[in-house]
């Protein structure tokens, strides 16, 4: 039996769809190939592709995203790089670091942390939830300083669409593990970021990830060899 | 025929709602005669230069704190503040062939 009103309605919705999807495609192609952000559905699909539980376990952003919560192998340049053992608990720099929070980060990762700045509300990609334990606890001291110095300037993060700054070109290297050490107490730890400290955290089961235990290089190239945190597997 | 009409007002909601996912990414250059910012955007898996209009009618705001304690807040601003290497995210709409933009909301000031 026909259902004139509900038919109706269904027809136009698809219509209409294909006129917007036509005119939107139309658009960017002669637009100087405009993103795919810009594209109907697109700002779901950026999470939807990069859960937990996904099958290919391929996450999108660590530091862009609660939605899109990617790890990807730390470089060879940063896989040394790691914040000194005890900055974790300096107070001074957790005191540096909460100042350099409030100034440069908190426009997007808010000042509680919650990703819930007024500029990240905006992005495509939206930061992530520090005060979240086990997010925190995955992340290796090494694998977060490299993220907090290129932002999302190099790859898998550029092509993820995370607009993070490389803060590497404003911030010394001081100044990095400040600000690093400041948000890992925004999850609730005090403690340095050992494994005994994140009880929550998958860190310390899987092969290859642990958290830091060694003394910092100053530079990221440089210092003393690692494990490979966040390079034996993909989440 | 009621699953048809509750997936139409699913459907429509979103369809209609196409164009508003914002651009983000790098100001690359800031055009002041034909008032165009060019931003190289990142998603996806690609990094494409988007140009983008700019109205008079286009708000623009960058965030600061009220005070240095205070909360951040948005502040208006103008084209003529746009710099290059700042981030933007850009809320657009399509006009022909081109990307206007709606609401340009300053991300970071290099």
């Amino acid at each position: 039996m026909l259902a004139p009103a509900g038919v109706t309605v269904l027809i136009v919705s698809v219509v209409l769809g294909g006129l917007l999807s036509v005119a939107a495609g139309r658009s960017h192609e002669t637009q100087q190939a405009a993103p795919p952000e810009a594209q109907p559905g697109a700002t779901q699909e950026h999470g939807a592709g990069h859960q937990h539980g996904d099958k290919d376990h391929d996450h999108g952003d660590s530091d862009d995203a609660a939605q899109m919560h990617m790890h990807a192998p730390v470089p060879p340049e940063y896989k040394s790089a790691h914040v000194p053992a005890a900055a974790w608990t300096n107070p001074r720099l957790i005191a540096q670091g909460k100042q350099i929070h409030a100034q440069r980060c908190a426009v997007c990762h808010g000042d509680a942390g919650d990703g819930k700045g007024p500029a990240g509300m905006a992005l495509p990609l939206k930061p992530p939830d520090l005060r979240d334990g086990r997010m925190v606890g995955e992340m290796t001291g090494n694998y977060w300083f490299w993220r907090v110095s290129e932002g999302g300037a190099v790859e898998p993060f550029k092509s993820a669409g995370s607009a993070m700054p490389a803060w590497k070109h404003e911030l010394s290297v001081e100044d990095r593990w400040a600000v690093i050490v400041y948000q890992h107490t925004l999850s609730g730890h005090e403690g340095p970021h050992v494994t005994s400290e994140h009880p929550e955290s998958v860190m310390g089961s899987h092969a290859g990830h642990r958290p830091d235990a060694k003394a910092g290089s100053d530079s990221p190239a440089g210092g003393a060899s690692s494990g490979t945190p966040h390079g034996g597997h993909r989440h | 025929m009621k699953s048809f009409l509750a997936l139409a007002l699913i459907l429509l909601p979103m369809l209609a709602s196409g164009d508003e996912a914002p651009i983000a990414g790098t100001v690359k250059a800031v055009d002041a005669g034909a008032k165009t910012l060019t931003v190289e955007a990142r998603a996806k898996g690609k990094v494409r230069d988007v140009v983008i209009d700019i109205r008079p009618t286009t708000k623009i705001v960058r965030f600061a704190r009220e005070s240095v304690s205070g909360q951040i807040k948005e502040q208006a601003a103008a084209f003529e503040d746009l710099r290059s290497g700042w981030t933007v995210s850009v809320t657009t709409k399509h006009e022909g062939h081109r990307e206007v933009a709606e609401f340009v909301r300053v991300v970071h000031e290099k």
